[in-house]
């Protein structure tokens, strides 16, 4: 896997990143590589930097040192909402709808803002069909003008993943995605994401649950501390006996 | 498409009686009441496009009011006809509202309204010690008696103003409520920080807001001057244009274009009558009393009450 992402060149690529927040350092030098169609699965204990990373690429986060490229272009100082445009779009730890809204009309907001409305020569579809569309995807059709505020866990969730999917994006950061769901559910969510690579997306997956982790995964990346101690086949990574010390201690 | 034309075939069906008014209403005290209610009818639309639309409350509306108020006395000052005042006092607002947004809204909640709060403050300290302006005196406007359209008196020509005016920011609050704006606004209402975490350009979207709220605003105030002749900082600065301005929208139906509509017709309406009947001194009570009753029993106005009560 290293290297088909030193031949290609990579989609994301965070070099030396550094954020502190006070005195406190969340992130140091840490590296990353993401290249087209790859999922990453990225791990820690509680603490370690995963969403202060995702926060930092997606940059809700500014950064305090190193640099973050997309598609070879520094995208250190974009705002969120330009960095969307660019191609990358994340779902949130803690669902975030736009609570007065429609299952429908939260996904409208998104193709209508995201630079994804506009048809290409082989999709006429109106940008009502593609919500639709999108919302038949995560199996949301029932609920589709339903107001986002009487969903359920799962269906918050799968909302969730359904917007960031709306801004069509090249990457897709799913920070806890399968948080607080059953084993049934957890496949359900899982399989939607492991679908995106079918559609050439790459995905970096933040999560706790190590089966869906070790499914899901072709790389692993391990953040302890601020720090990356593992970049590997996950197989390998997990065996390692810096990650199990980080994990299960001494 | 069919509430579009529900809404202009209301408009064309609406406008003819009340434009007509002047022709059989003969009580001039009659216009000075109405003109008052749609001043009011402007300031809460506007205040809603911003407050809402996209959630930001803005305790800065008498300022926005009096930029366009003052705005028609530099013009007049200045010898330029009342429609050129009219398009200054709007554009000038419209210009504090984008300046303002750029230095104010990267703060959030209650830090954003005490923002607006004090460049109420600062603009008012400003005017007053502005000889040019009238200063803490005040100025005076002298205008003809007569309507210039020959209806009869002045305030007939006054009222077809702010009724065109109090029309124009309707329709415009209704078509930005139905558009992408207003999609993205209510984006950040409902969760700023997704909406920008999914592609929403949220400071844009909050500037244009600020913009076009500030220049309706503003736009209410610029024939101020002309109704009461007589400008000082005091009345045009009034809290019961920052009150008022909050109040109506929230009684009415936040972030819907009818909303402010109602409840600017339903307070004003009720000062105007009160004003006649007890005295004017009762009316800032009287928007409290009403806006305390809504909070509790109808916390989504009007809109929400209407609503709820056809069982939609």
């Amino acid at each position: 896997m290293e290297n088909t992402t030193q031949t290609q060149m990579p989609l994301v690529k965070v070099s030396a990143v550094t954020k502190k927040f006070g005195g406190f350092t969340a992130l140091s030098n840490v590296d990353l590589v993401i290249a087209p169609g790859e999922r990453v699965g990225l791990i820690g204990p509680n603490g370690s930097g995963k969403s202060t990373l995702v926060n930092c690429i997606s940059g809700m986060l500014k950064i305090d040192g190193g640099s973050i490229e997309f598609a070879g272009e520094n995208i250190s100082s974009l705002p969120p909402h330009a960095r969307v445009h660019a191609g990358i779009a994340r779902s949130f730890q803690i669902p975030r709808p736009f609570k007065t809204m429609t299952v429908f009309e939260n996904i409208m907001v998104v193709l209508n803002f995201s630079g994804n409305d506009r048809k290409s020569a082989d999709d006429l579809r109106s940008t009502e069909e593609r919500a639709m569309d999108i919302v038949q995807g995560v199996g949301l059709h029932s609920k589709k003008d339903h107001v986002s505020a009487s969903l359920t866990q799962v269906e918050l969730r799968k909302l969730e993943l359904a917007r960031a999917m709306a801004a069509n994006p090249k990457v897709l950061i799913a920070d806890e995605a399968l948080a607080g769901l059953s084993g049934a559910e957890v496949d359900e969510i899982l399989d939607l994401i492991m679908g995106m690579k079918e559609k050439g997306v790459s995905v970096l997956m933040i999560e706790h649950i190590m089966s869906a982790v070790m499914r899901f995964s072709e790389r692993l990346v391990v953040l302890v501390a601020g720090n990356k101690i593992a970049d590997g086949l996950p197989q390998d990574v997990i065996n390692n006996p810096e990650v199990i010390k980080a994990y299960l201690g001494e | 498409m069919n509430k579009n034309r529900n809404f202009y075939l209301g408009l064309v069906l609406v406008l003819p009686l009340l434009a007509s008014l002047p022709f059989w209403v003969q009580s001039e005290y009659f216009f000075f009441a109405a003109y008052s209610v749609l001043q009011f009818v402007i300031l809460a639309v506007a205040w809603n496009i911003l407050g809402g639309y996209a959630g930001y409350v803005n305790f800065g509306s008498a300022a926005f009011f009096a930029i366009g108020a003052y705005s028609t006395i530099v013009g007049y000052k200045l010898h330029f006809p009342q429609g050129a005042n009219i398009l200054l006092g709007t554009f000038m607002a419209g210009l504090v509202g984008l300046g303002m947004g750029y230095i104010t809204l990267r703060l959030k909640g209650v830090f954003f309204s005490i923002a607006t709060l004090a460049m109420s403050v600062v603009l008012l300290t400003i005017v007053t010690n502005t000889p040019f302006l009238g200063g803490a005196r005040g100025v005076y406007v002298i205008v003809s008696r007569e309507s210039p359209v020959g209806t009869g008196p002045y305030i007939h020509w006054l009222y077809f103003l702010i009724l065109a005016m109090a029309v124009v920011s309707v329709i415009i609050s209704r078509i930005i409520e139905h558009s992408w704006l207003g999609q993205g606004l209510m984006a950040i209402r409902d969760d700023e920080m997704a909406a920008e975490g999914l592609g929403v350009p949220t400071l844009k979207l909050k500037l244009i807001a600020t913009s076009i709220s500030g220049a309706l605003m503003g736009l209410a105030g610029t024939t101020f001057p002309y109704l009461i002749t007589y400008v000082e900082p005091t009345a045009t600065f009034n809290l019961s244009f920052a009150v008022n301005s909050i109040a109506m929208p929230i009684v009415g139906g936040l972030g819907t274009w009818i909303g402010p509509l109602l409840g600017a017709l339903l307070l004003g309406s009720i000062q105007q009558i009160a004003s006649v009947t007890l005295s004017s001194s009762w009316n800032l009570l009287i928007v409290g009393g009403v806006l305390v009753l809504f909070v509790t029993l109808a916390p989504n106005g009007l809109v929400g009450f209407f609503k709820k009560w056809s069982g939609k």
